[in-house]
């Protein structure tokens, strides 16, 4: 079921808001339990099946872990310091292995479920080239819905009880109506246990302020996917899938659109979700903060996805760097490179897994992999030649401050990120490599214009694309200046503000990308 | 408390040019960015004789100096 048909925003949505809404208090957490698994029926029938087999796994284990420090505390308290220290240290060996378990498990699922037939295929060619006769078969496998998303949220769950930060959940529905909640099961954002639980447990009564704000979220969400992403759809595709045919302003252009849709895209189905947790009374993380705003390719990526960004710092980036390992190669960087290698050296190693397992968790192809590593490229080399920047931007008259300086920052993000759209929406490497030369090459076969027209996007449609591009860069220039136009609408009387969302409904419905030229189009993020 | 003047002369090495006094939002804010959290937490281990172990790395406990400085003397406690 897609967030952005009819189906889910009135039958589902509707339906499951009155149930909400008519239940209990209390038992208020139920009815978005049974209306996440009716959500993942409808998408993926008995494959709903998968899920709580594999969050029963990590119930229990969460629970073990507890029980596991519960009683190292309980035991500590009366022993000596020195005794209390082995004690807890043998508490988190304990919790290290359980943790390491669950994670392997959940690991283990996704793993099997979405890269199984990759890592056959690779094996099998490295067994060819060695001339081995053994061959891996290859297995017809069906992806859970969200399987992606969930491990994560998983995995973050069975490490926060580890470390102490949050307590283990008593109630298998409680944590099941957390793993399994619907608006962020297909594309997130990656919910955190003790951010977005507690919120679904408690019940939350009708507020009609934070309603509004979700109705408000959902229609800016189908502006961005319905009217701008899909219009591109078929003309991104079709350059994409004849690439060779094109090279120079259309390549650039391609390029620069495919990034625009892939942005719209998934920034639209967020907020689809976010809304749709708001008609609940539940606050979801912010996922996009103006990505393109982003003075350097670290500042993008705590712009883009950032709860998958923050997943992979909390989870991947800080337990490798505070590893005993990276701590005693940390201290060797301090003794023969200074303070700033200290960090940068251990980090720089961290920073390989963060990025690998980026590329890597968006799909099972070199090409995901590929974009990790030129993202991590493009961070080593920043990190390793910082105090170098340092140095030599005074000595050019130059500061990080000027706004002409910061001006030429962003544009070389944008520049750097649309090279690595191209990487990730390519059919396959040698594609994306012969796209990124092309660019360089003048394309000589007509107007683009006409290429426009003749690929799918006619005057008219790409008119209706700019104009839309033009109100998302405004309202993403207010934002950033602090200006809250949410805030703002809800401060505007009555007529005003229904207005507003007459007028958001109708840009939907007039200026959506429905019709003859134009098919339903998923969401892109939906297939990792 | 009594470790807060050594904390923000800590801070202050790690990244200078912030009123560490004042600012209470080091972590969200991106004051500190992650690399700039383990220079931070090499140093504090330094200086201080203790080891920050991963459980200790959460965004409450490096918002401002004053919450760095209660962490810090949690675990001096606690060892």
């Amino acid at each position: 079921m897609q967030y952005n048909s009819w189906l889910y925003l009135l039958a589902f949505l509707g339906v499951t808001v009155l149930c909400y809404y008519l239940a209990p208090l209390r038992l208020r957490w139920t009815v978005l339990l049974g209306a996440s698994a009716v959500f993942y029926w409808i998408s993926c029938g008995w494959l709903l099946c998968v899920l709580p087999l594999t969050a029963l796994g990590v119930y229990l284990l969460a629970l073990r872990m507890e029980r596991v420090k519960e009683s190292g505390r309980a035991a500590a308290a009366a022993l000596p310091r020195e005794e209390r220290r082995l004690l807890r240290e043998r508490t988190q060996r304990q919790t290290g292995r359980l943790l390491a378990l669950t994670a392997a498990g959940a690991f283990g699922v996704l793993f099997f479920t979405k890269y199984f037939n990759f890592a056959a295929v690779n094996l099998n060619a490295l067994l060819a080239a060695l001339r081995v006769p053994a061959r891996i078969p290859g297995l017809h496998l069906l992806m859970p819905l969200g399987i992606s998303f969930y491990t994560l949220s998983a995995v973050s769950y069975a490490a926060d009880v580890a470390h102490g930060v949050c307590p283990a959940q008593r109630n298998y529905g409680k944590l099941l109506a957390f793993l399994l909640f619907f608006p962020v099961i297909t594309e997130g954002p990656v919910s955190r246990y003790g951010q977005l639980a507690p919120q679904i447990s408690r019940g939350n009564r009708f507020d009609c302020r934070t309603f509004a704000f979700g109705v408000q979220l959902i229609l800016w969400g189908l502006f961005q996917k319905v009217v701008l992403a899909d219009r591109l759809d078929r003309y991104v595709g079709n350059i994409f899938d004849h690439y060779r045919s094109y090279s120079g302003i259309v390549t650039a252009l391609t390029a620069v659109l495919y990034t625009f849709q892939i942005y719209m895209d998934f920034s639209g189905c967020v907020d689809i979700a976010r809304g749709s947790a708001e008609l609940f009374g539940i606050h979801l993380a912010e996922n996009f903060r103006r990505p393109f705003f982003a003075n350097s390719v670290n500042d993008f990526w705590r712009r883009w996805h950032i709860t998958l960004g923050a997943w992979l710092r909390d989870y991947i980036f800080y337990p490798l760097s505070m590893s005993r390992g990276f701590q005693r190669l940390s201290r060797w960087s301090r003794k023969y490179l200074g303070a700033y290698y200290a960090a940068a050296v251990p980090a720089l190693f961290a920073l390989l897994a963060v990025w690998l397992g980026n590329g890597i968790w968006h799909g099972a192809a070199w090409k995901y992999i590929v974009y990790g590593l030129y993202y991590y490229a493009i961070t080593a080399l920043g990190m390793l030649l910082e105090p170098v920047f340092l140095r030599l931007l005074p000595a050019l008259g130059l500061s990080r401050e000027q706004r002409g300086y910061r001006i030429f920052q962003i544009l070389r993000t944008f520049v750097l990120v649309n090279v690595g759209m191209v990487i990730f929406r390519a059919d396959s490497l040698p594609a994306a490599a012969f796209m990124l030369r092309s660019v360089f090459r003048p394309y000589r076969g007509g107007s683009l214009a006409g290429v426009l027209a003749a690929q799918g996007l006619p005057l008219g449609q790409a008119a209706i694309a700019a104009a839309g591009a033009a109100v998302v860069f405004a309202v993403s220039l207010l934002r950033e200046r602090g200006v809250c136009l949410r805030e703002a609408v809800a401060r505007r009387p009555i007529p005003v503000r229904w207005a507003v969302y007459f007028a958001a409904l109708l840009a939907v419905l007039i200026a959506g990308a429905y019709g003859p030229g134009f098919g339903s189009v998923d969401f892109i993020y939906a297939q990792f | 408390m009594e470790h807060l003047e050594e904390v923000i002369r800590v801070l202050e090495e790690v990244k200078p040019g912030v009123d560490y006094r004042r600012e209470d939002n080091l972590f969200a804010g991106h004051i500190l960015a992650s690399l700039e959290i383990m220079m931070l937490v090499s140093e504090l281990n330094d200086e201080f004789g203790i080891t920050v172990t991963l459980p200790y790395i959460k965004p409450e406990n490096f918002r401002s100096a004053q919450t760095i400085c209660d962490m810090v003397e949690t675990i001096l406690k606690e060892e």
